[in-house]
């Protein structure tokens, strides 16, 4: 538990704080953010204990008991024979194309929609926008249908509809983004002779990066995540980390493989998690701002 | 002039977009709601028009009844279950303390989790053989309360909820944290100095000026819980014998293992317009004069 004090941003106390006088309030307050914290925190460790018992020894001892021997080999095992490395390589192309295919195509549309004006500019923004209130998930039965009379299966639809389902929050986020920049810069390209495109690829882009950035982790983040499509688009054979865990999970039941699946779980959110770690503040502006522009 | 020249960005920028916004977003939503109203059954593409036949059979079956009062249960019980906890831990988190980022980082930390890990975490924690939760509560001797919490249809939506509440107060914290920074700190300390007490303070000031975020909140929740399928599905697969049967569930049977078609689209049409209509009325309900700062 102290590693995983001291490893994180920003954890040490700053020593210029104001001292405060003990009080019932303040010990309450410690009391309750660390109850819910040792939670979390006893519940993850839980996890990663379980992934490195042998499968006799999770069943036989108690929960709270620690590994006699750390079986780091579980991983391996879990990673080649339960195929969570390819799991993983599955879930590293849909998430990567996806996030990065919407994230592109929506920069384009963000930016004509908060830099050029022209007769439909609200209506294409608010056109973008209902897709912000309608699930994925509401709307599977003429996409799988439709996905069938294209002829495409597997990864293909996959990314597709992972690329659409990130339009309205990129739209909406990069376009607050575009409007936010001076408009200094791009005229006085312009006025050089450069042409829109340019002024484009070569000023306003390169300005917007840190915007590009939050989206396409968000965006990642999510898709790393993403159950729903990938239950009925995918099959057990090319499936994603979480569909093929849900897959382990159900083996589980009867092969009594438990070890493998805390260790798939574990290779499954390390990434997240280290993502998260080190660029926590951008994620959370990210977020917080995609839901209170809204 | 120069306004004039970028018109020429304006149909090759926004069409990728759109095309693929149309094709997969609000096609398949316009033919949703036109297959509700068509017969369409088994393994034809034969799609007869079938007008309010759909939805009069929805009316009609119990099941599809119990799936709309759990899945009213599920986001009535992880509203109340969140509320409470995640305004006071925001709360604390505002407050001068030590090892503030790292609580932080801890508790917002389940939202960037996989919901499959969040739901088979849970759903092992639950375990009444192996699972730490009984064990404990074995331990300290409340044994009346180590129930088979996934197995038992009075306690299942409540267990889940509760997972999913878990993951999702990292959201509220998030929401209601940035909303209390964006208060400037004057009109605290302008009630202080006119004798309010910390507990006036919050309710007076702080709790008003953050409606318009807990609205939010309120409505991100609903459209979350209505729509509802991956925790149940991960923790109690098929619905665990109707216990936890919820409407998203029963589109997914009705579609996939008895194919009814048409009738898996009218739920869905259905679950659409409360979506609308709750997020709507939310919106109306809680509704206060919304104060600039």
């Amino acid at each position: 538990m102290t590693t995983t004090a001291t490893s994180m941003p920003g954890a040490t106390p700053k020593p210029s704080r104001p001292k405060r006088k003990w009080s019932w309030s303040h010990f309450f307050i410690y009391f309750v953010l660390s109850l819910v914290s040792l939670f979390t925190v006893l519940a993850f460790f839980w996890v990663i204990m379980i992934s490195l018992k042998t499968t006799p020894e999770f069943l036989t001892t108690s929960p709270w008991a620690l590994p006699e021997k750390l079986h780091f080999e579980n991983y391996l095992t879990a990673w080649k024979k339960a195929r969570i490395g390819s799991y993983f390589g599955n879930s590293m192309i849909a998430s990567f194309a996806g996030a990065g295919i919407s994230v592109m195509i929506s920069a384009l549309a963000a930016y004509v929609l908060a830099r050029v004006p022209f007769r439909f500019n609200d209506a294409f923004g608010i056109y973008f926008l209902v897709g912000y209130m309608v699930p994925l998930m509401l709307t599977f039965i003429p996409l799988y249908f439709m996905m069938q009379s294209f002829g495409m299966s597997g990864m293909i639809p996959l990314i597709l509809l992972y690329v659409a389902s990130g339009v309205p929050f990129n739209t909406f986020i990069l376009r607050g983004f575009f409007e936010s920049l001076p408009s200094e810069l791009e005229e006085a390209a312009v006025m050089d002779g450069a042409s829109p495109f340019r002024a484009f690829w070569q000023i306003m882009l390169p300005l917007s990066w840190p915007g590009l950035i939050s989206a396409f982790l968000i965006n990642f983040m999510s898709l790393w995540n993403e159950f729903f499509l990938a239950l009925i688009f995918l099959k057990k054979e090319n499936a994603t980390l979480p569909l093929g865990l849900f897959y382990m999970a159900q083996r589980a039941e009867y092969t009594a493989q438990w070890t493998d699946l805390f260790a798939g779980m574990i290779i499954t959110t390390v990434p997240i998690l280290i993502i998260f770690a080190l660029l926590q503040k951008q994620i959370t502006t990210g977020l917080t701002e995609g839901a209170l522009k809204g | 002039m120069y306004q004039r020249s970028r018109r020429v960005l304006v149909i090759p920028f926004l069409a990728p977009t759109f095309i693929i916004y149309t094709i997969f977003v609000f096609v398949p939503l316009a033919l949703t709601v036109y297959y509700g109203f068509t017969n369409w059954q088994g393994h034809t593409l034969d799609r007869p028009w079938y007008g309010l036949g759909n939805f009069r059979l929805i009316l009609l079956d119990n099941q599809v009844i119990g799936a709309f009062l759990n899945t009213f249960k599920f986001a009535i019980y992880g509203a109340l279950i969140i509320f409470i906890p995640a305004l006071f831990i925001s709360w604390a988190l505002s407050q001068s303390i030590r090892l503030k980022s790292f609580y932080k980082f801890i508790i917002i930390a389940p939202l960037v989790l996989s919901v499959i890990v969040v739901g088979l975490m849970w759903k092992l924690l639950y375990n009444p053989v192996f699972g730490p939760i009984n064990n404990l509560l074995n331990l300290v001797g409340l044994d009346q309360f180590a129930l088979p919490w996934l197995g038992d249809s009075r306690t299942v939506i409540l267990a889940i909820v509760i997972a999913t509440a878990w993951q999702q107060l990292g959201m509220w914290v998030l929401l209601i944290s940035a909303g209390m920074n964006r208060i400037p700190s004057e009109l605290m300390d302008a009630a202080r100095v006119d004798g309010a007490n910390e507990w006036q303070v919050y309710w007076k000031i702080t709790f008003p000026l953050l409606w318009g975020i807990l609205r939010l909140l309120f409505i991100l929740w609903i459209i979350l819980s209505l729509q509802v399928f991956a925790q149940i599905w991960i923790m109690v697969p098929h619905g665990g014998g109707g216990g936890a049967e919820v409407v998203a569930t029963l589109i997914y049977t009705r579609a996939f293992a008895s194919q009814q078609w048409g009738l898996a689209a009218a739920l869905a049409t259905i679950l659409l317009i409360l979506i609308f209509t709750a997020s709507l009325v939310t919106n109306r309900l809680t509704k206060r004069e919304t104060i600039e700062f």
